[in-house]
């Protein structure tokens, strides 16, 4: 009964634990795509990362001089038909040239940022 | 070891630790997932540039972009707001529908999920009003 019990549980543990260990990943990952736009202001949270395929993330926190804290995230959508964001609540909007190039350079050097930290620990994972 | 492993993936890099079997295809797939999304991205950027009769720029110094006095300022200069969001045009979903007009309707479903993905990384405070798709759930709750 109990192995029973413990096999039914398995597959779902197993794919728990994969789920989690990529949102760690990820989230590791996000700190280190902050790095891509400079030095971080001392008390900010800034994080840049690739959701998924075609989804970008931008979130960035702070205090105001005020005390408040402040919290932006900006989204960029890649569909077929072009780049669009979304930011706090606000509609869905196609981004400009400008904005485009720049998301595409902040993705490119995410993408060095992590290549650089992950390639040696695969490779030396994998006896490559 | 695995998710209980004292090391995360990127304290590792510097242990020398390996990482685990676990470890290891989600870093496989964060990887693929990446490169993905770098070429989706640059393939639509230059769509665009096409669509408009133009060429890719030289590579623009992103990093080292010097801080303007308020991270707020910052944040609207990068992703490009002329004026503060609040003085931005309502889109409506028919709008929006007009811009994509081959785009299967599930943009709600889509952004639920990624609103979901993101509340996960990064905790409710990521989501201050809940609400980061704006006209899809307009049109969803409808």
């Amino acid at each position: 009964m109990i192995k029973k019990l413990l096999n039914a549980a398995s597959p779902q543990s197993d794919a728990m634990r994969d789920a989690v260990t990529y949102r760690n990943i990820l989230r590791d990952a996000a700190k280190i795509g902050g790095d891509v736009f400079g030095p971080i202001p001392a008390g900010n949270r800034r994080e840049f990362f690739s959701l998924d395929k075609h989804t970008w993330v931008w979130h960035e926190e702070w205090t105001e001089q005020s005390g408040t804290r402040e919290v932006r995230t900006t989204r960029y959508d890649i569909r077929p038909h072009g780049i669009f964001k979304a930011q706090d609540g606000q509609p869905y909007q196609p981004v400009s040239i400008e904005e485009a190039n720049r998301l595409c350079n902040a993705a490119r050097e995410y993408q060095r940022l992590i290549h650089a930290k992950f390639d040696p620990l695969v490779a030396a994972a994998t006896g490559m | 070891m695995g998710i209980f492993s004292a090391l995360n993936p990127f304290e590792k890099a510097s242990s020398q630790e390996r990482l685990t079997e676990r470890e290891l295809k989600g870093v496989f797939t964060l990887l693929a997932e990446t490169d993905e999304a770098v070429t989706r991205v640059e393939l639509a950027r230059d769509r665009k540039l096409a669509a408009e009769g133009l060429q890719a720029p030289a590579e623009m110094a992103i990093a080292h972009t010097p801080e303007p006095e308020s991270t707020a300022a910052f944040i609207d200069r990068m992703v490009g707001f002329e004026t503060p969001p609040t003085a931005q045009p309502e889109t409506t979903m028919q709008s929006a529908e007009n811009i994509m007009p081959n785009q299967p309707v599930q943009h709600g479903d889509m952004a639920a999920d990624a609103r979901r993905q993101i509340t996960e990384i990064f905790g409710a405070s990521a989501m201050p009003d809940g609400n980061l798709t704006g006209a899809y759930d307009d049109q969803k709750a409808a």
